[in-house]
C-alpha cells in the first residue's frame, strides 16, 4: 500500500510539474560544488545543473557519534557504549516543480550502522552468593540496514546549485529507504543466551523496530557554482 | 513568481509528500523499548541461570516399592566439609533440606572450584517420620549435575519384634549383653551403600540409653574392619562416613545403629569410571537414564545420570575387589531412548564405557524453547533446570529432561497431551502440554493469573515441532522465585 502511494505521489508530482512549470527564467548550464549539513552526517556535494529544472548531484555525508550509558537489572549494573554511524554515496536527480521548489530522487550507498556493546559492571548477588561481574559476561547489538543500496526520495525548497546567482541555499526534507534494520547480537557469559539463534532474540528486537524502514533526511546546503557554461 | 496554479500544484505536491511520509513514519515515534503487542517492557538480553555449576538432584526412593516417596515431609540432612557450600534454588545456603515430593535440587556455591584436589565430600542422611535412610557419604570431583539416589526404609517395614544383633560377622554388647532387648534388630541394611570402601550389614535401634561395643570379628581373613555407625533424628550422637566406623560409643534411647563391615581385597578407583552417552550423527537432545555397574564378586552399583548428548558423565566412589577388576555396565533406556547393549570392562578404573541413545520408534522430536520475564524487566531468564514428564493422566513412570538456557528437545508421541513438571526447592510446578500444534497454540494462548505467554511460534515439520515461547509471569511470582 506504501509502494501504491509512492509511485502515485511520483507521478502526481512528475505531472503537475510538466503542466504547470514554464519557467521563464534565462538559463546557463552550472557546475558547483555544496556543502552539506543533514541528519545523514556532513558532507558535500558535486552539483550539476544541466537543465533549467534540472540537475544531477553526486555527495558524501557522514556523521559518528560515540556516547556510553548506564543501566540496572536483576541487581546487576551495566554500562554500555553507542557507535553510531551514519551516512551515505549518493547519487541525486533534482526535478524543479517551481523556480525554488524541487523533488529529488536517487539512491545511496547506506552506511548506516550502530553497534551498542555493554557488559556487566558489578556482580551479581545471589541468595548467599556472589556472582563474579566476569561470569555475567558482555553484550553487543549491531543495527545494519537490510538494503545497503538505498533509494531516496525528498522534496526541496531554494536551490541546490544557483540559478543565477554564484550561491545556492537549499532545505531538503527526505528520506532513504533502508528496509526494516536488522540485528546481529553477540553474547558471552551467562548473557550467552541473548544470541542463541534457537531463542530468536534478534527477530523479535527487528520486529520492535521494523517501523524505522525510512531513515529520515533533514537537510541543509551551501553551494558555490564554479563554472557557468 | 510562481502562477496560482502552480503555487496550488505545488502545495498539493508538497502535502501529498509529506502526508505519505507522515503516515509511512507514523510507528517511528513509538517507543522501541515497549513490546508492540503487550504493552511491557522489551525483554532485551537474556540471562543463564546455570551459574550453578554443580548441583545434587536428590531423589528419594522406597526402597522396597522403588517408588518416589511423594506426600511425606522428609528431611535431608548435609554434613561434612563442603555441607556449608550447598545452596537452595534461591542461592541461600542451608545444610538441611526438605521436600514432599520426594525430590529436590540442591546447588553448590559456583565461587568454590571443584576438581580432584579439591572434591566436593558430603555425608548425606535423610529421614522423616515413616522414613529412614543410612548415611552416605559421596565425593565428586568434577562439575556438573550428580544424581543422588538415597534409598529409604519405610519404619513400618521394620521388624521391631526381633531383637539382639543376628547374623552379624562380630559380635555386639549393648550395655554389657549381647542379646539386648534395648539393641532391637530393624532391618537388612546391606543393599544401601555408605559411599566408601565400608559396606552396611543391618540397622538397628536402641531402647535405652547404653553403651555399645562390637568385639570378636569372626574371619580376620574376609574383613579387615568393623564397627558400627550411628544417627540420631534427635539432637543425638552421630557417627557416619566418611569417618571409620566405631566399636566402642555411648548411645542415647532411639538412635539409628548401622552395622558395617570393611572387607579384605577391595580397592578404590582413584578416577572413577566415564559413561559417555550419544545419539548418532551428533543429533541433540537431553536425558536422564540409570546405571548399573556389576562387579566380579555380584555386587553392584547403581544410579543415574543426566544427559545432554553428547554427554560423558563421571561415575566415581567405586570399589572393586582387587582379585577381580572386571565390571559389567549397563544403562537403561527410558520412555524417550533406547540404549545400546551393555558394556564389558576389564576394569572401571579411568576407563569409558560408551553407548548410544536412539529415539524409540513412532516418537516425534519437540523442541521448546522458553524463557521467563518479570514485570517491568529487560532481562529475560532462561533457565536450566532438571524437569519430569509423562503421559497426561498416566500411572507410567516419570521420566527425567533437562532445561539447558530454557531449551530442551524431547522425544514424544505426537497427539497426546503430556504432563510437565519442575521442582524448585522441593516443591513441584505442574503443567500439561498438548503435542498437537494446533491445540499447543490454543492451549498457550490462555494465560493464567500467575503468568502471561507472549510471542508463542509453533512450527511443525513432517519430523518435529518447535514450539518457542515467552513466559511473563506476575510479580507474586517473581517475587518467590527470585
Amino acid at each position: 500500500m506504501k509502494t501504491f502511494k509512492f509511485a502515485l505521489l511520483i507521478l502526481l508530482l512528475t505531472f503537475s510539474g510538466i503542466i504547470n512549470l514554464q519557467a521563464q527564467e534565462e538559463f546557463s548550464k552550472g557546475l558547483g560544488l555544496a556543502a552539506k549539513s543533514s541528519t545523514n552526517g556532513f558532507g558535500g556535494d558535486a552539483v550539476f545543473n544541466f537543465h533549467k529544472r534540472m540537475s544531477v548531484r553526486l555527495g558524501y555525508e557522514k556523521l559518528a557519534l560515540t556516547s556510553s550509558f548506564s543501566f540496572d537489572e536483576e541487581s546487576v549494573d551495566y554500562t554500555a557504549n553507542v557507535d553510531y554511524q551514519t551516512g551515505s554515496v549518493s547519487l541525486l536527480f533534482d526535478y524543479y516543480l517551481a523556480r525554488h521548489v524541487f523533488f529529488t530522487a536517487g539512491a545511496g550507498l547506506n552506511m548506516f550502522n550502530a553497534i551498542v556493546d555493554g557488559e556487566a559492571e558489578s556482580y551479581m548477588q545471589y541468595g548467599d552468593i556472589q556472582i563474579p561481574r566476569e561470569d555475567i559476561g558482555t553484550f553487543g547489538f549491531e543495527l545494519t540496514p537490510s538494503s545497503q543500496i538505498s533509494p531516496y526520495a525528498g522534496i526541496g525548497f531554494g536551490r541546490t546549485l544557483g540559478l543565477k546567482n554564484k550561491v545556492g541555499f537549499a532545505f531538503e526534507l527526505g528520506g532513504f529507504y533502508q528496509g526494516p534494520p536488522e540485528i546481529t547480537i553477540t553474547s558471552t557469559g551467562l548473557l550467552s543466551p541473548t544470541s542463541n539463534p534457537d531463542q530468536q532474540q534478534a527477530e523479535r528486537l527487528e520486529e520492535q523496530i521494523n517501523q524505522y524502514n525510512i531513515y529520515p533526511v533533514l537537510k541543509f546546503s551551501l553551494s558555490y557554482k564554479i563554472v557557468g557554461f | 513568481m510562481i502562477s496560482k496554479i502552480q503555487f496550488r500544484n505545488v502545495a498539493l505536491s508538497g502535502v501529498l509528500l509529506i502526508s505519505v511520509l507522515l503516515s509511512g513514519c507514523q510507528d517511528m515515534f513509538k517507543d522501541p523499548m515497549t513490546d508492540k503487542e503487550t504493552g511491557e517492557p522489551v525483554t532485551l538480553l537474556l540471562m543463564d541461570r546455570n551459574f550453578i555449576k554443580t548441583k545434587i538432584a536428590v531423589s528419594l526412593q522406597d526402597m522396597d516399592t522403588e517408588q518416589k516417596i511423594t506426600n511425606e515431609q522428609v528431611e535431608i540432612q548435609f554434613s561434612g566439609n563442603d555441607a556449608a557450600d550447598l545452596i537452595n534454588f534461591g542461592g541461600y545456603k542451608n545444610t538441611i533440606y526438605n521436600t514432599n515430593a520426594g525430590f529436590i535440587e540442591v546447588g553448590h556455591d559456583p565461587n568454590i572450584i571443584v576438581n580432584s584436589q579439591n572434591p566436593i565430600e558430603l555425608t548425606v542422611v535423610a529421614s522423616s517420620q515413616n522414613y529412614i535412610s543410612a548415611p552416605q557419604f559421596v565425593s565428586y570431583t568434577s562439575e556438573g549435575i550428580k544424581d543422588l539416589v538415597i534409598n529409604m526404609y519405610r519404619k513400618s517395614n521394620l521388624k521391631s519384634a526381633n531383637v539382639g544383633a543376628y547374623g552379624e560377622p562380630f559380635d555386639i554388647e549393648y550395655n554389657g549383653q549381647l542379646q539386648s532387648p534395648n539393641l532391637v534388630y530393624q532391618a537388612d541394611f546391606s543393599s544401601y551403600t555408605t559411599g566408601t570402601a565400608y559396606e552396611y550389614l543391618n540397622l538397628y535401634t536402641t531402647g535405652a540409653n547404653g553403651l555399645l561395643v562390637c568385639n570378636n570379628l569372626k574371619d580376620n581373613v574376609l574383613y579387615a574392619d568393623y564397627g558400627v555407625y550411628v544417627f540420631s533424628q534427635s539432637a543425638g550422637t552421630n557417627l557416619m562416613p566418611p569417618a571409620s566406623p566405631t566399636k566402642n560409643i555411648a548411645l542415647q534411647s532411639g538412635t539409628y545403629v548401622y552395622s558395617t563391615v570393611l572387607k579384605s581385597g577391595m580397592s578404590k578407583c582413584d578416577n572413577g569410571l566415564t559413561l559417555h552417552v550419544e545419539r548418532a550423527n551428533g543429533a541433540t537432545g537431553t536425558g536422564v537414564f540409570d546405571y548399573l555397574i556389576t562387579f566380579s564378586d555380584g555386587k553392584t552399583k547403581s544410579g543415574k545420570i543426566s544427559c545432554t548428548f553428547p554427554s560423558d558423565n563421571l561415575i566415581e566412589q567405586l570399589y572393586y575387589p582387587a582379585s577381580n577388576p572386571a565390571v559389567k555396565v549397563e544403562l537403561m533406556g527410558d520412555a524417550q531412548y533406547d540404549i545400546s547393549e551393555a558394556v564389558n570392562l576389564n576394569s572401571p578404573c579411568g576407563a569409558k564405557a560408551s553407548f548410544v541413545a536412539t529415539p524409540k520408534s513412532n516418537l516425534k522430536t519437540y523442541k521448546l524453547i522458553t524463557s521467563y520475564s518479570c514485570p517491568n524487566s529487560s532481562v529475560g531468564i532462561s533457565l536450566s533446570i532438571l524437569g519430569e514428564f509423562r503421559k497426561k493422566d498416566s500411572t507410567d513412570k516419570w521420566n527425567s529432561f533437562k532445561f539447558i538456557e530454557g531449551i530442551s528437545e524431547l522425544q514424544l508421541v505426537a497427539d497426546s497431551d503430556y504432563d510437565f513438571r519442575i521442582n524448585i526447592d522441593g516443591e513441584y510446578y505442574n503443567y500439561t502440554i498438548p503435542t498437537n500444534p494446533d491445540k499447543v497454540k490454543s492451549y498457550l494462548e490462555n494465560s493464567g493469573t500467575d503468568f502471561t505467554f507472549r510471542n508463542l511460534s509453533v512450527i511443525s515439520t513432517a519430523t518435529s515441532v518447535t514450539i518457542k515461547t515467552d513466559v511473563q509471569f506476575s510479580q507474586a511470582v517473581c517475587d518467590l522465585i527470585q
